[in-house]
């Protein structure tokens, strides 16, 4: 029912860092003092989270637009 | 004696008849929202329910009546955590027949809020959650409420409403029933709660709920189009969004005492 958050091709990133393949983690998100949770590429050592130009322009953007009230 | 008459209101055919599908009885819309709402499909879910019943300070075994139950999380949880004797009644037998396969033991009943079968001052406190603006008659359903409270007992509602000013509004029907086809402005909804016997007694606006459920249904299915096409067509699916664009909704929480 739901879209797949994490595509195959967003695992295939490693963290720069630590050398360790990406893998797809629930993440805690936190924009205008409202917190969501959703899953998201993460490097397993050091917890960086990857967040692709697709998501930022797309699902990111209209979260913004939203809690903006635009 | 039995007065005849006076039961057979409760089973009008026409009192319980929908002309036009109900959104939230529909399966896809459940299954699209439910993983964001859980059980209560509402913005704020059971959380806010706890926020308010906290803050009527209504003793254990008070008793509260939810109007438009559903499937009865709201009843479930004001008995658990609260202790009350919560009883809940909803028009919908699909969405209290989903009570039954719970297998929960509630008091939930069908009936109408508009002809509440309860007798009069019974209650300590009702609580109508996101129920409101689905009503025909909302404020034969707010007399109602008033009947069947006590002197100086609560009532609850949280819903959705209009920010538009009302001449902004386009007066068009919805492809289907739901909150937002019934969204009244804040001025409307209070006079029609101060002119049904009660002192409303606080008016907070809840939006940052409904922005939060919006958003997490984003997160959810990657867009609200997504979210949207998951439970109906084109049509419908830009009536929605064309009539959300018209009314601005915004969310509320409204506590009141029976004068």
């Amino acid at each position: 029912m739901t879209n797949a958050h994490v595509q195959p091709e967003d695992l295939k990133w490693k963290c720069f860092q630590c050398s360790v393949n990406l893998i797809s983690k629930t993440v805690s998100l936190e924009y205008m003092n409202n917190r969501f949770s959703t899953e998201l590429p993460v490097c397993p050592d050091c917890g960086f989270v990857m967040i692709s130009e697709e998501v930022a322009l797309g699902k990111m953007a209209e979260v913004e637009q939203i809690l903006e009230d635009k | 004696m039995v007065k005849w008459q006076r039961l057979s209101r409760f089973w009008r055919t026409n009192s319980l008849a929908v002309s036009i599908p109900n959104l939230f009885e529909s399966p896809q819309f459940r299954a699209a929202i439910g993983p964001v709402t859980g059980q209560a499909i509402r913005p704020g879910g059971i959380s806010l329910t706890m926020e308010a019943a906290g803050r009527c300070c209504l003793p254990e075994n008070a008793r509260v009546l939810d109007i438009g139950c559903g499937a009865g999380a709201t009843a479930a949880c004001l008995r658990s955590k609260f202790k009350f004797n919560a009883i809940g009644i909803d028009r919908s037998a699909l969405l209290l027949a989903d009570a039954l396969k719970q297998e929960q033991m509630l008091p939930l009943i069908r009936g109408d809020a508009v002809h509440l079968p309860f007798a009069g001052s019974c209650m300590d406190g009702v609580f109508m959650e996101c129920v409101m603006s689905l009503i025909p008659e909302p404020s034969n359903a707010a007399s109602e409420c008033c009947r069947v409270l006590k002197p100086g007992a609560w009532l609850i509602i949280s819903d959705i409403y209009a920010r538009n000013k009302p001449a902004n509004i386009k007066q068009e029907p919805f492809p289907m029933r739901s909150c937002l086809g019934g969204a009244m402005n804040r001025e409307k909804i209070e006079d029609m709660i101060n002119n049904s016997g009660f002192h409303c007694l606080a008016w907070e606006d809840r939006s940052d709920l409904l922005k939060q459920m919006a958003a997490q249904l984003v997160f959810e299915f990657g867009s609200m189009n997504a979210f949207w096409s998951a439970f109906c067509n084109g049509n419908t699916q830009y009536e929605f969004k064309e009539r959300i664009k018209d009314i601005r909704p915004g969310y509320y929480l409204l506590m009141a005492r029976k004068k």
